[in-house]
This record gives structure tokens, sequence and C-alpha cells, in this order.
């Protein structure tokens, strides 16, 4: 072995120079073998979107961004990113931003267009739609907190209304109570028919009470065991309670942070998932106060039911 | 030919040489001679420029070696081959390789060449089989005669030995003297033996240079040397002759 | 001289020497096809063989990482693929590089510093002075070349074994998928990070083979010079690596 030395070496260059290759392209999400092409987009807004991150259609990864560049000219701005060879994205397909920079991660969405529409070539444009999340709340509030407020006036009216109708002797309201006199009569009458069923049914309830005594003589540790751990998860849920409690106040200044335009919160915070929450409670939130404002009577009479009781 | 002129050298502002002078001449050897720590060895290095003296100058053929440049000085060195005190053989190498390492660094010689003439320079040392040992494996005089082989293999115009018999048995010792007596003979090289063993000057040099607290206080021929009333030299011959074969370099 | 000059002059006067060190040693690359063999064997004692070690600790240094990173991060809010985009950066920036260092500080400092020591007490340096032997060159060319040569080959291998070991750790451990772990690592991947990491341990390699070559090939005093020469020179190759490090950071981050 006259150049042992030399081919030592020489194997362990060519082999850190294979992991380098190969574990970059890996970390940056290209695809190890197969090449990938890339497009070309812009935004008015890059809401904290990066280099490395992710493209994805239909929420699957197919590549990520290589570069953003401020456009001063044409104030946006230029997203140029790749994705996997042989993937079609048909002409009209276009892109928005998805997560938040404050969770996290920022990802580019592709929606795709018509299929029957030609594929796009290496470097082409695709339009963007906008889809400010965060900020669709944030401009959603005031607009919310009009609504409360007139829910608000609306529920002080109905109650006024609710007093009016106690007043009435031949209101609804009145009648109704009248009719639960009645049936409260009927009870009584029979609970004393059945008098004698019910005291039998009770002995039978000391009977299985003492074998349940007995059964639990026997079986005491195992049920103390049971006892403890139901006490432990009390504990935890009360600790996650907790926990629940201070994300929730974070979470407030976070929010407020946010809404003053302060800092990244980068890594730390990270939940798609709580958005989408949040998203789907304003929807609710929305949809319920429409529903209210449009027929206040079936939410009134539930509350005349729980003030009857 | 080499010649020194009134070199000063200090350690620290600590004077080790102090207005040394000295003519070596072509083919002739040389013993320079001290106590320990006299400063003998200080100057052999002067010799090949490992030192740089302090002041004064030192010719070697009539080029001032300090005056030149590093590449020009590393030309002059290849004229030398150096036995130093423990031999300084490279351990990493086995013996063949030791003394064929001068051969590969500076000529363009086949393998083969190389193979004949590291034999050669080990059969002068009279080690013709040691080729596959390490230097650690090797007896301190053999390891002597190793380096000498090593020396003397790009056949050098000047020999330097540096405590050549030190450390060693008096056997050994005279081998190694008979040794040096034989190769400056055969090899018609310029000696120069630094020691303070005077049973090696006797035997094996031309002329002595004295060497006593940094100054070069006699020098002559062997001749005159027995001849000479110094105190200070006769001192130290004479408390040589109880000392012979008893190590006591420090 | 004073003993408060002496303080000021001393350093001053040592990096003078270190500098001078490297231009006489890289004056002589025009002599490179002396130092060619000499090459390769330093490159195959500093990293070849370092290779088990450096595996070694990288992939323990990932697994730790991982193991504690999981264990900091109870919230329920954060998704654990955050732990593979702690894990992959840390070790292609920084654990990479540092623990590689100090490895070769202790592994091949000590051994540059103790070899070339040895040489100088034994009269080796000046034997191949008086053969005519530019010694500097001969010497530390190789040795620096084969630290700058391999420390990112070793660099390489240890965030590929590191971030191996921490991905191991997390699936069979059960803290995080290997599709989870991933995932984190690319979100936060920045190209530069692994180049960042190259640019440090050429760096490194330089600082740890220059340092232990100026202690070695300066050393005095016998047996005793040599071992001291040694602590000194994986001791000091440890220091200048961490300012180094931050200095990178500060410089290119």
């Amino acid at each position: 072995m006259k150049y042992g030395n030399e081919l030592k070496v020489g194997t362990a260059v060519i082999l850190s120079l294979i992991i380098l290759f190969f574990g970059i392209r890996y970390f940056q999400d290209v695809p190890l073998f197969s090449g990938s092409y890339e497009l070309h987009t812009a935004f008015s807004n890059a809401d904290g979107l990066v280099n490395g991150n992710p493209v994805r259609i239909n929420g699957v990864p197919v590549g990520s961004v290589d570069r953003v560049r401020l456009n001063t000219e044409q104030q946006r701005v230029d997203v140029y990113f790749h994705v996997e060879n042989g993937l079609r994205i048909p002409e009209g397909s276009t892109t928005k931003l998805a997560g938040l920079a404050a969770f996290g991660t920022v990802m580019l969405d592709i929606t795709l267009g018509p299929p029957g529409n030609p594929p796009l070539e290496a470097g082409g444009f695709l339009s963007s739609s906008s889809s400010d999340a965060l900020g669709d709340i944030m401009s959603q509030a005031p607009q919310l907190v009009g609504r409360v407020d007139t829910l608000l006036t609306g529920a002080t009216s109905t109650l006024g209304e609710v007093e009016g109708l106690l007043a009435n002797p031949q209101s609804d309201l009145r009648q109704m109570l009248v009719a639960i006199e009645a049936s409260a009569a009927s009870l009584d009458r029979l609970l004393r028919m059945e008098q004698r069923r019910i005291a039998s049914t009770l002995e039978s309830v000391d009977t299985l009470a003492s074998s349940l005594s007995s059964f639990t003589q026997n079986n005491q540790d195992s049920l103390s065991l049971v006892v403890q751990n139901l006490n432990s998860t009390l504990t935890q849920l009360n600790t996650n309670l907790a926990t629940l409690e201070s994300t929730t106040a974070n979470l407030d200044v976070l929010l407020t942070k946010i809404n003053q335009g302060q800092g990244t919160l980068g890594l730390l915070v990270n939940d798609p998932g709580l958005y989408h929450r949040l998203d789907s409670t304003a929807a609710t939130l929305n949809g319920l106060l429409l529903d209210i404002q449009r027929d206040p009577k079936r939410y009134l009479k539930d509350l005349k039911l729980v003030d009857v009781f | 030919m080499i010649q020194i002129e009134n070199l000063y050298k200090s350690f620290n502002d600590k004077p080790v040489l102090k207005d040394v002078s000295l003519e070596i001449q072509e083919g002739e050897t040389l013993a320079i001679i001290g106590r320990s720590g006299s400063g003998k060895s200080v100057l052999m290095k002067h010799i090949i420029g490992l030192l740089k003296p302090t002041s004064g100058r030192v010719f070697v053929d009539g080029t001032d070696i300090n005056k030149i440049s590093y590449n020009q000085l590393r030309e002059i060195r290849r004229q030398f081959g150096v036995l130093f005190q423990g031999g300084a053989l490279f351990d990493s190498l086995d013996s063949f390789e030791n003394v064929a390492f001068p051969l590969r660094t500076f000529t363009k010689m086949s393998e083969a060449e190389i193979r004949s003439e590291v034999q050669h320079c080990l059969n002068m040392v009279q080690l013709p089989d040691v080729g596959t040992k390490k230097p650690s494996e090797l007896s301190g005089g053999m390891q002597k005669r190793v380096a000498l082989a090593r020396a003397i293999s790009l056949k050098p115009r000047y020999i330097i030995y540096d405590e050549p018999t030190s450390g060693l048995d008096p056997e050994t010792s005279n081998t190694i003297d008979e040794l040096i007596s034989d190769l400056s003979n055969q090899m018609n090289a310029t000696s120069i033996v630094v020691t303070h063993d005077m049973h090696s000057v006797l035997s094996i040099a031309d002329r002595a240079a004295f060497i006593h607290q940094g100054n070069m206080h006699w020098v002559g021929t062997i001749d005159d040397m027995h001849r000479s009333d110094d105190a200070t030299l006769r001192a130290f011959v004479k408390a040589n002759e109880y000392q012979i074969g008893i190590p006591s370099h420090a | 001289m004073a003993v408060s000059s002496l303080a000021i002059t001393t350093p001053i006067r040592n990096l003078g020497l270190y500098v001078l060190l490297l231009v006489k040693a890289f004056g002589s690359l025009g002599e490179f096809s002396l130092y060619r063999k000499n090459l390769f064997t330093q490159m195959v004692r500093t990293g070849i063989d370092s290779i088990p070690i450096v595996a070694l600790a990288a992939g323990f240094s990932g697994a730790v990482t991982t193991v504690q990173t999981a264990y900091q991060l109870v919230t329920p809010f954060i998704p654990k693929s955050i732990i593979g985009s702690i894990v992959a950066p840390s070790l292609i920036l920084e654990l990479g590089a540092v623990v590689t260092g100090f490895i070769l500080a202790g592994r091949v400092g000590a051994r540059i510093a103790a070899e070339l020591g040895t040489m100088r007490v034994t009269e080796q340096i000046d034997a191949l002075e008086a053969m005519g032997l530019n010694s500097v060159g001969y010497l530390i060319v190789p040795r620096v070349l084969a630290g700058v040569i391999m420390f990112p080959i070793l660099y390489v291998f240890a965030c590929f074994v590191g971030i191996g070991g921490g991905i191991l750790v997390a699936q069979i451990g059960g803290y995080l998928s290997i599709g989870e772990f991933v995932k984190g690592a690319r979100e936060f991947f920045q190209p530069f990070d692994p180049i960042f990491g190259i640019i440090k341990s050429v760096v490194f390699g330089f600082a740890i083979t220059t340092i232990s070559c100026y202690k070695g090939y300066f050393t005095g005093g016998g047996a005793e010079g040599v071992g001291k020469a040694t602590t000194e020179a994986a001791v000091m190759s440890c220091v200048y690596i961490l300012l180094a490090d931050l200095l990178l950071a500060v410089l290119l981050l």
C-alpha cells in the first residue's frame, strides 16, 4: 500500500463532500436526485417570509423559498421559489401566504388553477392573492364591538318587554306559570300513589349499598389506587388550567404587541392551529351574533325558561 | 576553511562567549575542548549558523554566514555533516530511513542508488544490519553510529562531532574514536570535535582549542599541548585523565 | 528590565515570534514537494485517526441536545418539531465545529506540541536545520495544512453523526418522530449555516495547529519543558477556539 495515506485522505474528502452536498440539499428541501425548477411571485407584504420557508400545494410540501427581494420600483416584494421537477402547475394558479411570522412559520401556499390550462414554464410568474389573516381579525374587531353594542341595546329593550309580559295576566308567560303549578300538583299525587313501590326500591338500594360495601372492603387496594389516580388527575387538571390561564394572559400581551406592530416572537410560539381556532371562533361568534340579530326570539325563549326555574 | 572572528554571544545579557577567534584549516581535525558549560557547544552552533552571534563574524570558505539569506545559509549547511550529542535521529523513521533522509531530500537518486548508498554508510559505521530498527531499539552507541552514518551520507566537506563519546562506556568510546579518525582519513573531510574527553582528543585530533569561561584560552597542536605550561590547561588535561570513561556531561 | 514592562513586552514578543514562525513556514511553500509525503502522513494522523473520537463526541452531543431540548419544551403550544429546529442548527452552527475543536485541541494539539517539543529537546530540529532543511517549513507547514484541510472534513462528519444521533434518540426515546425532527430542521435551515461552520472549522484548525506548533517548536528545558508545552498547547488552543468562535460569530452572523 504505497499510497495508503493518500487513499484514506481522498476517501474522507470525497465522503465529506457527498455528505455536505446532499445534506444541504436535504435540509433545503430540494429533492435529492431529481432537480427542481424556479417560479416567481410577488406580494405587497412579505409578512415574515424568508429563504427556506416551505412551499405547499393543498398542504403538501413541494419545494421551498429561495429568495425574498424588496422591489422598491414597483413597491412590492418579489419572491422566488422552487418546486420539484415534474410537478405540473397550471397557468392561473395563485399564491398566498399562510401561517404567521409571530408564531414561527410562514408558508407559501399555491392554489392550483384550472387543470385544463397549460403548465407554467420554469421562471414563470404566479399572481398572489392576499390573505392577511391576523390583520383580518384585527380589522373585524371594531365592527364586532359595534355589533355587541347593538346586541346589548336590543337585550335591554327585550328585558323591558319581558317585565311588561309578566305584569300582564293575559300573557303567555302568566299562563305557563299556571300550567306548571298544575303539573306540580299532579306530581305530588303521583308520588303519594307510588309510595309503596318507592319504599321497596329504597330497600333494594340499601342491599346494593351493603354488598357494594363488602365489595369495597375486598378491593380496597385497587379502589384506593383508582381514587389516587383520580386525585392526581384532578391536580394535573388544575395545573393545566393554571397553565392555560397564564398562557391566555401571555397571548393577551402577545396580541397587544402584535397589534402595536412590535417584534417577532420567533421560535417560541408556533401553532398555526391556534390561528385556525381563533378564526373559526370568530366566524362562529359572528354567525351567532348575526343569528341573534335576525331572530332574537329564538334566544329569548330560552331566556324565559331560565327565568321561570 | 572556517574563520571565527571576535565572536561574542550572550543569552539574556549573560555572556557565554567573549571575544572568541579561531581558524580551522582545510582537512585538519580540530578538537574544541573545555569544561561543561564553558561555551564550546555554543561555539559549534555558531559555525553552522544555528545561533547568531551577538557580535563578531563567522566565515565559511570566505562567506560571512550571518550576512547571507536563510536559503543561502542552507546551501552552505549542506556541506556540513553534524553528529549531535544524543544522535538526534528522527524517531519516527527507522535506521535505514534516517540515513536515507538527506539523500531523499537533497538528491535525485533512484531508490536503488539510495539503497546501496545507505548500506555503504552503515557499513562504514560497522552496523550493516540495523536498517529496520527504530532508533529507540538501539543502544546509545549504536544510535550515535547510525547518526554518524546519516551525517556522512551526503559526503560533507566538514564533519562536526558534538560530544561524540559522552555517555558511552570506554570501549564504545574507543570504537567511536577510531571511527572518527577512519572517516576523516577516508573522506578527506575537515573534522571539528567538540568534547571534554581528553582520551578522544589525544587519539584523533591534530590540534586543540581550549575554551575556558567563554574565552579562547589556548590553541595549538596536540604536541604543543603536552608541552604547554599553561596552568588552567594542564589542570583540565590532568583532571580528565582520571575521569576518562566516566560520563560527566551535564 | 522591570517586571511590569516585561509583563507587557513578553506577550507582544511572543506574538511577534508566532507571526515570524508562520511567515517563515509559509515562506517555504515553494519547497512543497519536500513536504508532500509528510503532509499526507499528517492528514491521516490529524484527520482520519480522529474520525472515531470526533464521531463519538458529536453523536453524543446531538443526542444530549435533543433530550435536553425536549425536556425543556413542555409548553403545549410549541410543536415538537421545534426540537429539530433547535438541535440541527445548534450542531451545524456551533457544536459541530466547537466539539470537534476541543477534541482536536486535546488530541492533535497536544500531539503536535509533544512531537515538536521532543524533537526540539533531542536536537532533531537542529539536525534538520544542520542538514540544510527549513525545519519550520518541513515540520510546521504539513501539520498546519493538514489541520486546515482535515478539520472541515471532520466538521462535516461531526454534523452528520451529531444530527443522526439526535434523530436516533428522538425516535428511539419517543421524543418526536424522524419526520417531525426533519420538518423542524428544514424550517429554520439556512444554507449559510454549514458554510459558516466550515469557515469556523478552517479557522479552528489553523488556530490549533499553529498554536501547538509554536508551543512545540519553541520548547525548552527537557522533558519537563515538553510536558509544559503540551499542556499549554491544549489549553491555549481551547482558549483561542472560544475567542475565534465569538469573533467569527460577531463578524459573520
